[in-house]
């Protein structure tokens, strides 16, 4: 394929509860480090289940531009990693090598969820009375796109995609064949979401999906006998794409390549996943890479630990790659970020790039006990040594969507 | 109503308005508007909050013409006393 249609990562950017940088991520799950404690907010004290992987947002403060410290929580955590990969990927506003027009496409599985919890708080207490005129531009579903492209002069099209735990990933694979296919210079393509505003977590704490596995960092046990259920993370990622021949152009690092993208609908239950619409979204991916299952060398699972994806997921990989099964290793990282939802596709495919361009997939925490249900080759207690170059990240989501990425980082 | 009343509540509204912490006794009619960090988005929400507190209309322009509290409150003063 010629540079031209080759899409190149030339910019990374994570704020998570493991770190709020690439390299500092890397370091937390190289080393093992899960950031899912007990919940301790007040407001959350009559929920059930106490445990997620949160961060503290007035840690990000400091470094967000002056127009956004009020900004809702999520649109926070979207705008200090799109300035962490804006900068890797010199597409600042004022950079000479930045392309002429950049697009940003965001994804999140409930928007800005913080301004909501405060708007439908001031409804209660004062009704109409205390919608302020504000109310629409912080809580529209859209309103994250919309800052980060007003805030860093974003000028190519923006919009945000919300498709439960496969926003994100969505996102990457639109802007992926925005560039492919011509209709973009580059792209910054985000995912951020935040869980724990009181109505949005008491809501997932009743759906029923959460460990209630005593022990905090022992809880989320993705692909192991003993799981009980996910839980909640937050922050989110970014990563800018562009062609190989505007990176080079530019002389932009390119830190890997989105290769392929494949998705699906289930169309058959609201929660419930299928074997056969998850196969189908990961054929369609390899497909799109021009790869085959040989060619594979890590899948990063979607892996929510709870009972029912991990075993429809270990079924539709098999299904999809056949006996390639019995070799590839599978990991899963909601262990370390808590299931960080529509920001989970993001921020796990550039854990995926970052195994990649070490050559090192990280441990799966918790697997004390593989489920032989889940029969594929699942990341034991340590590090895994990468032989390929290829791997694939996989997302599903409420909805019944599925959306699966290839992405390849040669030696 | 008088000044120092229009005052205290409009520090009350401000701080709510701006999500600032302003201590009340470090407010004086002396004191720029423009020391709230006052952005678009919160100028509507701040002359929204006032017309709620005090029942009177504010025009944008008003407002931004003002430069000390003590401009808002001799303004809401008249309109909210006559």
């Amino acid at each position: 394929m010629s540079d031209d249609r080759r899409v190149a990562v030339t910019g990374l950017g994570l704020v998570t509860a493991i770190g709020h940088t690439v390299p500092a991520v890397w370091a937390s799950l190289l080393a093992g480090r899960s950031g899912i404690r007990a919940l301790t907010q007040p407001e959350l004290a009559t929920n059930t289940v106490l445990a997620g992987a949160t961060i503290d947002p007035g840690a990000l403060d400091p470094l967000l531009p002056p127009a956004l410290r009020r900004a809702d929580r999520a649109v926070k955590f979207a705008a200090e990693t799109a300035r962490q990969a804006l900068t890797e990927a010199r597409c600042l506003p004022g950079s000479a090598e930045r392309p002429q027009e950049i697009a940003v496409i965001a994804g999140s599985g409930c928007g800005p969820t913080e301004a909501l919890h405060a708007t439908f708080g001031r409804f209660a207490e004062k009704g109409p009375r205390g919608m302020r005129p504000s109310s629409i531009p912080s809580c529209m579903a859209n309103t994250m796109a919309a800052a980060l492209s007003i805030e860093y002069g974003l000028t190519g099209t923006n919009y945000t995609v919300v498709s439960a735990c496969t926003s994100s990933t969505n996102a990457i694979g639109i802007g992926f064949r925005m560039i492919r296919d011509g209709h973009a210079e580059a792209v910054l393509c985000v995912g951020a979401d935040s869980s724990f505003p009181p109505f949005y977590y008491a809501m997932w704490n009743n759906l029923g999906v959460l460990s209630a596995i005593a022990e905090s960092g022992r809880a989320l046990r993705p692909f192991d006998t003993g799981r009980a259920g996910t839980l909640l993370g937050e922050g989110g990622g970014a990563l800018v794409l562009e062609s190989f021949a505007s990176a080079r152009r530019r002389g932009a690092t390119i830190r890997g390549e989105v290769a392929g993208y494949g998705e699906s609908s289930d169309a058959t239950h609201l929660t419930g996943p299928s074997v056969a619409g998850q196969a189908r979204a990961i054929r369609r991916a390899l497909a799109s890479a021009r790869v085959s299952p040989v060619d594979i060398g890590y899948i990063n699972a979607h892996g929510t630990g709870t009972e029912a994806n991990d075993a429809t997921e270990a079924q539709a990989v098999r299904d999809a790659l056949g006996a390639d099964c019995d070799r590839i290793p599978v990991g899963a990282m909601k262990s370390f970020f808590g299931h960080t939802l529509g920001a989970s596709g993001i921020i796990e495919a550039i854990g995926t790039l970052l195994a990649l361009e070490h050559r090192l997939a990280p441990r799966n925490l918790n697997l004390d006990q593989p489920d032989p249900a889940c029969a594929v080759q699942l990341i034991g207690p340590g590090p895994c040594p990468l032989d390929r170059s290829l791997a694939l990240k996989n997302s599903f989501g409420f909805g019944g969507g599925n959306a699966v990425l290839v992405l390849r980082r040669d030696s | 109503m008088s000044r120092q009343e229009i005052l205290q509540r409009l520090v009350t509204v401000i701080a709510d308005s701006s999500s600032a912490p302003i201590a009340a006794a470090d407010v004086t009619e002396a004191t720029s508007l423009m020391s709230f960090g006052v952005d678009s988005l919160i100028l509507i929400d701040l002359i929204f909050d006032i017309e709620q507190e005090f029942g009177v209309k504010l025009a944008a322009e008003e407002l931004t013409a003002m430069r000390a509290m003590g401009d808002l409150v001799g303004h809401l003063e008249k309109r909210v006393t006559t």
